[in-house]
């Protein structure tokens, strides 16, 4: 990554970290960090996340920087350097934990939101047991006995991380960013902010005693902010939350209120929040592919059906055109022109047909047949096909595979249609980038216990996460004579066996076809 | 009866399709005959005929393949050609496994027909 970027990115994290790590020192046990509330660490986590590992040593210095402004550096340099190693490295082995377990940052469904959930809560728990151990190795706890600190550690990182990550991870994705702008517009949303304000005035102020007691209260506006908003109002109502806990806990400062009680309480609203919003989204994904599916069937009919009429004029059309360029060929040198004028016809005609057979391909639900497909043949198609299709021209064309794969249960046919379509991708990629190395590389592995995955990888100039997704719309194509329907075609057969087609965001092509296995050999 | 001399005998329901195909293969050089549908075919076949048969696989009444299983059953020795608006597979192996000479999809490269008559 360029230097000039990564400073400029470490600056914008550093007084960002360091205002929240300020704001949340509160009720601290001992002069340490450890406060039930820790939001820069939910920041950092997803920094490294998103940024990749190489911003460690960034995070280290603001860490240490942030004890010597907001703590001063209580036990000395020594100690400071420990924990904030202890820190980094816990956040570093986090996101990278984070990384290889999702298959991209957002979190895009429940299987997810549990995944991270888990490494966030095991992880706090492995990054807390170590800096307590460290303070009290150091005889610095004082008189506050270790489970206490170590369970005000764990509740205060495992919260700020699982309220900040996931609004951080919304406001990082620009689609996500545009619905959460769309959103705040809507005056229901304003609605549901003032309820849950007035909710958690009730639970504060209103009753003069214990807020914990009527914490409860907060969790109706929530079921209608997610049932409305999905994860994006989710992620907000838990900040609204948060940040009205904060307030009211500053504001009682003499009392004694059981915080960590009141953050154990924000942490299980936030929980809650994230899978209601997160069902509410994955149900709302399932009724848009229906209604997308409920489309294209329609239109399917009616392709075949005009397909089917076209087919015979553009028959005969041709068949007339041969005719009168026979007639014209007996004539001899004769009007060269008309013979020119007869032939550019025909090409027209058949441009006509080439466009209806397209059509009707991609609309075409078909006679799906299954049978398995052994590794060893699927490897032999694609070296054919590639052979077919980038000729003598080529890009190297190279295929591995792991020993001992299973076999595929798919429809020949469509995974040919399918593989030819990413080859000839592949090589279109590679023309239009002109770069110097020319090579398409597919590989064949294993994907889970029931799926292989076929990458196909090219030195083409690769995706940006935007088109990642473009790419498969239908009818947008780069090319000037393209239709766009080969990835959208190739997408609608992974699907329809099971498996699915997905592009990597990366500085190559790469494109990740999964496809189920035979659980009959 | 002189015999038959070699014909191509085309069946389809599109009047456009069999005049286009009878003019086309009329300058090729080949005799033709059309016939509207299978029936017509069925009717007028006689045991001296030789050439082959263009047939559509959709028409009314009979298909391409029935009328292709029907002469066979009559011991025709007139090989088919099938040609086809729609690309159906299943079609296609039911008319190779009754020995069809070949398959063409609508519209069709002149050449390949050419080739296959």
């Amino acid at each position: 990554m360029p230097l000039l970027r990564y400073l400029r990115d470490s600056l914008v994290f550093a007084p960002c970290y360091i205002a929240l790590d300020w704001a949340s020192y509160i009720d601290p046990v001992g002069p340490f960090n450890i406060t039930p509330w820790n939001p820069q660490h939910g920041l950092a986590i997803v920094w490294l996340l998103l940024g990749g590992l190489s911003h460690a040593p960034a995070v280290l210095a603001t860490v240490v920087v942030a004890e010597a402004v907001v703590r001063g550096l209580p036990g000395g340099y020594f100690i400071a350097a420990l924990t904030s190693l202890t820190l980094t490295g816990g956040f570093a082995s986090m996101a990278w934990i984070l990384r290889e377990l999702l298959p991209d940052p957002g979190l895009r469904s429940t299987r997810h939101l549990t995944l991270f959930t888990a490494v966030v809560v095991a992880g706090t728990a492995i990054v807390g047991t170590a800096f307590v151990g460290l303070l009290r190795g150091a005889d610095l706890l004082g008189a506050t006995p270790v489970p206490e600190a170590l369970l005000r550690f764990w509740v205060g990182d495992a919260v700020g991380i699982l309220i900040t990550a996931p609004l951080l991870l919304v406001v990082a994705d620009p689609a996500r960013r545009a619905g959460l702008l769309a959103l705040a517009r809507r005056p229901e949303s304003l609605a549901q902010a003032g309820i849950l304000v007035a909710a958690m005035w009730l639970v504060f102020d209103g009753m003069h005693g214990d807020p914990a007691r009527l914490f409860y209260l907060l969790f109706v506006p929530l079921i209608w902010i997610a049932a409305r908003g999905g994860m994006n109002g989710a992620v907000v109502a838990a900040a609204i939350v948060q940040i009205g806990v904060v307030i009211g806990i500053n504001q009682e400062a003499g009392a004694r209120l059981p915080v960590l009680e009141l953050q154990a309480l924000v942490a299980t609203f936030t929980l809650t929040g994230l899978y209601l919003g997160m069902m509410v989204d994955e149900r709302e994904r399932a009724a848009e592919s229906l209604r997308q599916s409920l489309r294209l069937a329609a239109a399917g009919e009616m392709a075949g059906a005009i397909a089917h009429e076209v087919n015979q004029p553009l028959t005969a059309l041709s068949n007339y055109g041969e005719s009168a360029l026979m007639l014209l060929a007996r004539q001899g040198a004769a009007d060269a022109a008309l013979s020119d004028i007869v032939r550019k016809m025909l090409q027209e005609s058949a441009r006509a047909a080439e466009v209806v057979r397209r059509l009707r391909d991609f609309f075409r639900s078909g006679t799906t047949r299954l049978e398995s497909l052994p590794a060893e043949e699927l490897l032999a198609t694609v070296r054919r096909i590639g052979q077919q299709v980038l000729g003598a021209e080529t890009p190297v064309l190279s295929v591995r595979d792991e020993a001992e794969l299973p076999a595929l249960y798919v429809d020949r046919l469509q995974v040919e249609v399918v593989i030819r379509n990413l080859i000839a991708n592949a090589q279109d990629a590679i023309r239009s980038g002109g770069a110097e190395a020319r090579s398409i590389d597919v590989q064949v592995r294993r994907h889970d216990p029931e799926h292989l995955c076929l990458v196909f990888a090219d030195s083409g100039p690769g995706l940006s996460l935007e088109m990642r997704e473009r790419v498969f719309e239908p009818f947008v194509s780069g090319k000037a004579t393209g239709m766009g329907l080969g990835l959208a075609i190739s997408r609608a057969i992974a699907e329809a066996h099971g498996g699915s087609l997905e592009a990597r965001a990366a500085a190559h092509g790469e494109f990740h076809l999964v496809l189920p296995c035979n659980r009959n050999p | 009866m002189q015999p038959e001399p070699l014909t191509v005998h085309i069946v389809d329901d599109d009047a456009s399709v069999r005049d286009s195909l009878a003019l086309m293969l009329g300058l090729a050089g080949f005799r033709t005959a059309f016939f509207a549908d299978a029936e017509a075919l069925l009717a007028a076949w006689r045991a001296d005929w030789s050439g082959c048969v263009v047939a559509d696989l959709k028409l009314p009444g009979a298909s391409g393949l029935e009328l292709q299983a029907e002469m066979a059953r009559r011991g025709s020795p007139l090989p088919f050609i099938i040609i086809t608006a729609h690309g159906d597979v299943p079609a296609a192996r039911a008319a190779f496994r009754a020995d069809a000479v070949d398959l063409l999809e609508k519209p069709f490269d002149h050449e390949q027909l050419r080739a296959a008559i």
